[in-house]
Order: C-alpha cells, then structure tokens, then sequence
C-alpha cells in the first residue's frame, strides 16, 4: 500500500471513523510518517479553527428581527402584523384635531351669517337670524334635507331598497354635488405612507374614484392564517381613509357630516353591503384555492417544496412567504366555511357543507380537525 | 396550526416562570403545542442562531438561509404536534430546514460536477458575502466563509453536516445516499481544500 492509500484514510481515522482493522493500519503507519503525523495535526488545527470560526455573531438586533419576522410570518400577537390598525386613529389626533375642528365650524358659521341671504333668501333671514342654529334645519340647502331624509327613513326602517346594498362611498357620490364629492373624496384619501412602520406596503384598496367600495380585503402580513375576511361594518381600507383628513378646510365639516350619515343611517345598509361584499370575496378566493389546489402539490409533504403554481402565486406579493398545501387546505376551508355561514343559496350552502365534509373526513389532510369544527358549527 | 389554537401564555403557565429563567425546551415545546405563541417565540430566539448558521454555511446564500430558516420554523409549528417531547427539538428543527436547504443544494449540485471542479482546479471563483458580511466577526472568519461557499456543494454539504451539525459517517451517508467511503473521500478533500485556502490562518 503507498501512501496515498493512508493519506486517504487519515481524515477518517481524525474522526475515529475506521473500522478497528484499518484503524490500526493508519495508526502503524503514523508512527513511521512524519508527512502523515503533520497532516493528523493539521486536521486538528483545521476542526478547532472551524469550531471557533464558525459562530456567526452580528448586533443582537439583527437576530430580535428575525425572530420577530418569523413570528410575524406564524401570525403571533407579539409581532404586530403590518395592517391598518396601526395607522393613526382618529382618537389620537387629540387637540389638533378638535382644534382644527371648532376652527373649521365657526369659519362654516361666518360663512353662513355674511351669506345668509343668498342661502336661504331674504324672506328668511328675519325668522331664522334670531332662531338658534341647531333649529335652521328647514332652510339648509337641500343637501343637508336630504340628509336628514335619509335619517327619519333610517329612523322608521324605510330605506331606499335601491340604496341598501350600496357601499358607503358610491352613497357619497349620490348624496353630495360634484363639486363637493371631488372634494371631498379627494381629501378623504389621506396623504399617508402607504408603507408600515416595518416598511411592508400596505395592500391598501384601489382608489375611491374607481371602485365604489373596497372589494379586496386588506391582506394581512402572515399566510400561516387564513385570510381575514373583509369587516362588515367598514372596509378596513375605507376606515383608513377616512381617519385621515386634511385639517383646516371645509372637508373636516363634510367628514363629520359623512360620519354622522354613518352613524345614524348606514349600519342596517352597511350591514347588508358587506354580507354580499364578504361572499363574493369568499367565493373568489375559493375558486382562487381550487385552482391552485387542482394545479398539483398533494405530495408535498413536510419536506417538500411548493408547486411552481404556488410561487407564482406569491410571488406576487414578497411580503408574504410562499404558501404551503396546507395554507391553500385551510384557506380554502376558510372560504367555504365563510360561503357557507353567509349564502342565502341552500343549494350552495349544501355544496360547501359536502365539500367541508370532504376534508373532515379525509385523515390525510392537514385540516381534518378543523373542518370538523366548522361542520360542527355549521350544524 | 391555526390561529385559532393560540392561547393566552397565561393558560400554559410560562408566564409563571420567572423572567431570565431558563426554560427547558421540553416545558417551552409543551406549552407551545398548548398554543402558546409566546413559547414558541422563545424556541426560535433560542435557536434561530445556530440554525441559520448551519444553513448559511450549507447553502452560502443569506437570502436562502434567511427564507429556509422562517420557513422551518414556519413548518415545525404547524407540526409542532407530532413533535414528541422525549426527543431533542434542535435536532428536529434543523432536519426541517436542512431538507429545505437540500432541495436548494440538489439543484446546484447538479450544476456543479465533479468534472467541472476539477477542471477548475478545486478552485471556484470566490463568492461575495452580500450582507452575511455584516455577521462576520474578523478577517479570519470571513476567510473561512469565504473558502467554505467557494467549495462545490458536493463536498461543503458532508464537511457542513459533520463538522457543524457533528453528524457521523453513518448519518451523512444515510442521509446523502452515498456510501460511508465516499463520505469519508468527500469529507477528506474538502478538509484539504481548506487546508490549502487557510493555511496561513492555521499556523
């Protein structure tokens, strides 16, 4: 044997890796090679040189995001996802807003004393000057009757059937001139960074001008949950916005009149709106599953990878990590929970009871137990 | 597993342990499958480090390891109750991330023959650290980074699995597919690869 033959086996015999014989072999030979003697010591430096090299230090922050990503990533509490809670509300604006407020109504006021006459016309102004303002009702201009129209209808239950499915902003456009509707829509947008305190943008809806109301709900950070459904009471892109105005003009006036419309005649409306806006987000994003489901990816498995369908899919969206098979099974149980809970359709509400029943009984999916949960609840 | 699993710390009684106590993995790993998410939180500060450092190393890319790292953790919470406490979680954590990592490392394996590094000398154009280099602590270890990603995968994944994760022959080539030989002939040219790049260092 030359010495290769050992030399070969001397990194084997540094890590007692030799069967007993060749052992031995290695170790006679050591004994009568200085070559081979100098490459054993080698090998030692070499193993403490990579234990004490290999320790990845970086600042301690470094590993706290990390950590904090992926605990944003599982959906934990601790980690504040990126979402529009976090934008300023409308409580925190304390004094400047109350300030900006009181301002903008006495400049609302002065306006209506110096043109008082082209307001409600000189007949009026006797009667009504001496009147307190809060009874001036009957002269307000017809936008402010039709507003409180709209209340006594909120107040005897007769709604405008018309209007019961109609989403907040597209009630804006019809109730306020044009002129004033731009205004008003363009300061209800805020000028805010649409990007989170963590740098995530926001998957903020489309603008008001173009869609009526928002129909995507907002995205949260973690796929690991199931997407959250749209809120009932307000689109969440919507509340964003209109938390946000510009002080100083005639906008704040607008707003407050906006919000108290919403306040005393929109929830029944409201209500309704988002039952269908909700269902019909359920029903596309359960399509969206079904197709990515029916793409390919049953095998995978705790080791495996996502499908290419499932890359595309998120890629997309960086913020988010790729979505598992089981992530699309409990999203896709999700919506056909959420389907189900809110169709009036008994046709369909018994189509996603079978298919929820599918995944309950199927002992291999990732979401037995939860779907058996949601059939519980659906009984 | 879900959200909806999540508890308050305060059902699970970690709360209860005084902060800066250690925590043993068994109780935090108990507590987590009760849904605990602030247990899990301790898991991961408790072993992101070493784990993404494996990974590092195994797949030379901070972009990769960052993603494989969130994903293992990702996956061994949504399988965290399979897990049995009896065994180590370490162990089982980086076996999720190093089958990721793997499936990375079969691809560019397949790009990276034998052949062609030896036609290359066993001496691949070094790679740049990107911001791995802002976890390095000196010139010696960035060196050793360097000359270890500068390896062709064939033979930095059987030195990474022993020498980082301590894996014996058997492990390595029950897990590789390969002989325990050629573990052994694989472990022993990328030792003397490094050897040759490091030698200065080693004196």
């Amino acid at each position: 044997m030359d010495d290769s033959y050992f030399r070969d086996r001397i990194s084997g015999y540094f890590d007692k890796n030799l069967p007993p014989d060749e052992y031995q072999l290695v170790d006679d030979y050591l004994r009568n090679s200085e070559e081979g003697r100098q490459l054993l010591e080698e090998l030692g430096r070499l193993d403490e040189f990579v234990q004490r090299e290999q320790e990845l230090t970086g600042a301690e922050d470094f590993w706290e995001q990390q950590a904090q990503k992926i605990e944003a990533k599982l959906g934990f509490a601790s980690t504040e996802p990126d979402n529009v809670e976090r934008l300023p509300r409308r409580s925190s604006r304390g004094m400047v807003w109350k300030l900006t407020a009181a301002a903008a109504s006495i400049a609302v006021l002065i306006f209506i004393g110096v043109h008082q006459s082209d307001i409600f016309g000189p007949e009026d102004i006797p009667r009504d000057a001496d009147r307190p303002l809060g009874a001036q009702s009957e002269a307000m201009p017809p936008r402010q009757n039709e507003l409180e129209r709209a209340t006594e209808g909120a107040a005897t239950g007769a709604i405008d059937t018309a209007r019961a499915k109609t989403a907040p902003d597209e009630i804006i456009e019809k109730e306020l001139p044009a002129d004033d509707r731009d205004e008003l829509l363009e300061t209800r947008i805020p000028d805010v960074d649409e990007t989170s305190p963590t740098g995530r943008q926001l998957d903020l809806p489309p603008d008001a001008d173009e869609e009526p109301a928002p129909e995507e709900p907002i995205r949260m950070a973690e796929p690991a949950k199931p997407v959250p459904p749209p809120s009932r009471q307000a689109a969440p892109g919507a509340a964003a916005r209109t938390e946000e105005i510009p002080l100083g003009d005639t906008a704040v006036e607008k707003h407050e009149e906006f919000e108290q419309m919403r306040r005393d005649v929109l929830p029944s409306q409201m209500e309704a709106a988002g039952d269908q806006t909700e269902l019909a987000h359920y029903r596309a994003e359960r399509s969206r599953l079904m197709a990515l489901l029916n793409g390919g990816g049953d095998s995978i498995g705790l080791v495996g990878e996502t499908t290419p369908a499932m890359k595309s899919l998120t890629a997309e969206r960086r913020a988010e990590p790729i979505a598992t098979v089981a992530d699309v099974r409990g999203e896709l149980l999700e919506a056909c929970y959420r389907i189900a809970s809110l169709t009036p359709d008994s046709t369909e509400r018994a189509a996603m009871v079978t298919q929820i029943r599918g995944m309950a009984t199927d002992s291999t999916s990732s979401v037995q137990k939860l779907a058996r949960g949601y059939l519980d609840k659906l009984k | 597993m879900s959200a909806e699993r999540q508890k308050n710390p305060e059902e699970t009684g970690i709360e209860a342990v005084e902060p800066g106590k250690e925590i043993s993995d068994k109780k935090l790993i108990e507590a987590a499958q009760n849904g605990d998410t602030r247990a899990f939180g301790r898991l991961i500060r408790r072993h992101q480090k070493k784990l993404f450092r494996f990974i590092a190393a195994l797949t030379g890319s901070f972009d990769q390891a960052d993603d494989i790292v969130q994903e293992a953790f990702v996956r061994a919470w949504q399988n965290l109750r399979k897990f049995r406490t009896e065994y180590d979680f370490y162990p089982w954590l980086s076996t999720i991330a190093r089958n990721l990592a793997y499936n990375e490392l079969r691809k560019q394996e397949k790009s990276q023959s034998l052949d062609q590094m030896k036609e290359a000398g066993f001496n691949p154009v070094d790679k740049d650290l990107g911001p791995l280099d802002r976890l390095m602590n000196g010139q010696a270890q960035k060196r050793f980074y360097e000359a270890l990603w500068a390896m062709p995968v064939l033979y930095r994944t059987v030195f990474v699995l022993r020498h980082f994760e301590n894996m014996d022959y058997a492990q390595i080539g029950s897990y590789l597919k390969i002989p325990p030989g050629t573990v052994d002939s694989r472990l022993y040219r990328a030792r003397r690869y490094l050897l040759e790049k490091l030698q200065d260092l080693l004196e």
